[in-house]
């Protein structure tokens, strides 16, 4: 069914990752892609507060402080299997490097800022752990080593099993470092899709053998909203694509045909997200639709130094629109499976900006090493799981400063996060999701004075970083791990879907190939796949995927990791 | 006899090699995972 219009449903990196494709690849104008969508950066957001301030998820929550920056998440690459990423990348002028593309961008800063993590775990009266002893036993290594030798043809077996069902005779695992560098690198959860781990074990093979050190951890100069998103943006317009921004894609016309199996857009209902007002909008034979089907972001709430982040309800308006879609086809899969479980996908980050570089170089101290190389968690020693064990409490990133090319000289942004942000603080005695973000900012002293090596405890130092701090941002991101949820495989639909003549589906919500999601590659990767089809090109020109899991050194190395 | 006993012994090496690497899907073909794009473009 080839194409020459296109309708994109979503203005994340998905979709405009596929309209670069129908115009490098399939030779298309411009002016024949149109984008609706509540934003232009979905997932990658990353500016000043006061702009996300007014954006469509935080206009019912006013703010007393807008000060400062925001990014509700951050982004750790992997130039080795973000492949599909990368080739994009190589296809835009970088938004802030004169010269450059934006992979050349990327890669430049890389180089120069080798990630190199030398404090990955950190419990209190011990410091940082020697976390490379991953401290597996036999069944643990018997587990994961069947896991990664499963075929691809066999993944429907893990179909609806959790990572806590399929280790359920072997609750050693979740106390080991091994699993505490898992969980917090990649956001796994232990209600979360075993299958979804297999595929993370096979992708990421390689970093395993040396996950301690995050060594083959790739970074983006600044935040991902400037340095991902805006060449993007920048290329698109400048080559004629029109975004309809504000637009909220509620509802389906489909055409009828006698089996109704057929999935065939005939038009779309558009509400204006600022005045309500709904207009609908024919879609013709030529027009290919192209929609994301669910965001890790909507529904996400921001609160500010004195605010804890307010729980928003809202199902999702991406997440809606595929459900009705879902509702009316039997092979679009299940949203709810995805976005009827918060217990299973929430969690809460902040983003606090400094003055100064006292708190920065005190965490510098502490963990011996140099803003932008690390993500630094946290273990406690009481028992904080449902079942009575220890866990890691709280992660943070120190980025490479500047973080944003507005930021002052002297000023400073680090990130963090809970990853389960109903259990309660260590020093402030209430739940995670309920901190203001000074209360947040307070547990992270409390934590870093716990693994402080002295002689001067930081502690000593509050009063100094309580007064340089600008705003520190709790973020409440109630489907941040939606994509992990479990699951089976046909609960969420193939790229292309059977019988569908002109909708195609993007993101992290698609079955694709061997992709594992939260991940920029696999968002890339299906928007490739949809330009591809729609534009005619042949799949074998996709990018190669490379299969480190097939790899014997890759293999061996890893059996060795798992011994150590 | 000796040669006789190595050579079977490497043919069943191989063989077992073979029939595992079958079992674990090694040899599989990329390229048939997007056949079912290029059918449903074709229908
Ligand atoms: C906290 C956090 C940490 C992360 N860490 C990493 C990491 O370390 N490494 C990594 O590779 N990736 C990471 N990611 C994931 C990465 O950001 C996502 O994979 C990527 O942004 C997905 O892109 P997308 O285009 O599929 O979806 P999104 O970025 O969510 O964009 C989709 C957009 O479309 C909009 N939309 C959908 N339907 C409609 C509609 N009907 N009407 C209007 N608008 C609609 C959505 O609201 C959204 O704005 C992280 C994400 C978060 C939130």
């Amino acid at each position: 069914m080839i194409k020459h219009k296109a309708i994109m449903i979503g203005a994340g990196l998905a979709n405009m990752a596929s309209a670069v494709y129908l115009i490098q690849e399939g030779h298309w104008a411009g002016d024949a892609i149109t984008f609706y969508g509540i934003d232009d950066h979905g997932s990658n957001d990353g500016s000043a507060a006061s702009e996300q301030a007014v954006d469509y998820w935080n206009q019912n929550h006013p703010l007393e402080n807008t000060k400062g920056y925001l990014a509700r998440g951050g982004r750790m690459l992997n130039y080795r299997t973000y492949v599909d990423l990368m080739d994009l990348l190589s296809r835009i002028p970088s938004a802030t490097e004169a010269g450059m593309t934006a992979a050349e961008d990327t890669r430049d800063f890389d180089a120069k800022h080798r990630t190199f993590d030398k404090a990955r775990l950190m419990r209190r009266g011990e410091g940082i752990l020697q976390a490379g002893k991953l401290g597996l036993n036999n069944q643990d290594r018997l587990l994961l080593t069947k896991l990664v030798m499963m075929p691809d043809k066999d993944e429907e077996q893990l179909d609806n099993l959790s990572i806590a069902d399929y280790f359920k005779d072997d609750p050693h695992l979740f106390t080991t470092n091994f699993w505490y560098m898992w969980e917090t690198t990649f956001a796994f959860r232990i209600q979360s899709s075993v299958q979804e781990l297999r595929r993370y074990m096979h992708m990421m093979l390689y970093e395993f053998t040396q996950i301690e050190h995050l060594v083959g951890v790739n970074r983006t100069r600044y935040n991902q909203f400037e340095s991902i998103m805006l060449p993007l943006i920048n290329y698109l317009k400048d080559a004629g694509v029109h975004f309809e921004l504000g637009t909220i894609v509620t509802d389906w016309q489909f055409k009828d045909s006698q089996m109704q199996d057929e999935i065939t857009v005939t038009g779309l209902e558009i509400t204006d997200a600022n005045s309500g007002e709904v207009t609908h909008l024919p879609v013709d034979d030529d027009t290919a639709v192209i929609f994301t089907n669910g965001s890790i972001t909507d529904s996400a709430t921001i609160g500010d130094y004195h605010t804890p982040a307010r729980e928003n309800m809202d199902y999702g308006l991406s997440a809606n629109l595929w459900k009705k879609a879902a509702e009316r086809f039997y092979n679009l899969g299940n949203p709810d499976k995805f976005f009827a479980d918060r217990n299973a996908s929430e969690w809460v980050s902040f983003t606090l900006t400094t003055s100064d570089h006292v708190l920065l170089n005190e965490i510098t101290r502490i963990t011996t090493q140099v803003p932008g190389n690390a993500l630094n968690s946290f273990l406690s020693t009481a028992p904080v799981t449902e079942d009575g064990k220890p866990d890691v409490n709280m992660s943070i990133v120190v980025h490479h400063q500047p973080h944003f090319t507005t930021q002052k000289p002297n000023e400073a942004v680090i990130w963090g996060y809970f990853l389960y942000p109903r259990r309660t603080g260590e020093f402030v005695a209430k739940p995670y999701i309920e901190m203001t973000g000074e209360e947040m900012l307070q547990e992270l002293i409390g934590q870093l004075s716990m693994v402080d090596p002295g002689p001067i405890n930081i502690r000593e130092k509050t009063d100094a970083i309580m007064a340089s701090v600008i705003n520190c941002i709790p973020c409440y991101m109630p489907y941040a791990s939606a994509l992990f949820n479990n699951r089976a495989k046909a609960d969420r639909p193939i790229v292309i879907p059977a019988h569908s003549t002109n909708l195609a589906f993007t993101g992290e919500f698609v079955e694709q190939p061997y992709q594992m999601v939260f991940t920029e590659q696999s968002a890339v990767r299906s928007g490739e796949i949809a330009a591809y089809h729609f534009a005619g090109i042949p799949m074998r020109r996709l990018v190669k995927t490379p299969r480190y899991d097939k790899d014997i050194p890759t293999l061996l190395r890893a059996t060795k990791k798992m011994f150590e | 006899m000796k040669k006789a006993f190595w050579l079977t012994a490497a043919l069943s090496v191989a063989a077992a090699t073979a029939y595992a690497l079958h079992k674990l899907d090694w040899f599989h073909d990329e390229a048939k995972d997007y056949t079912i794009f290029e059918s449903h473009r074709a229908a």
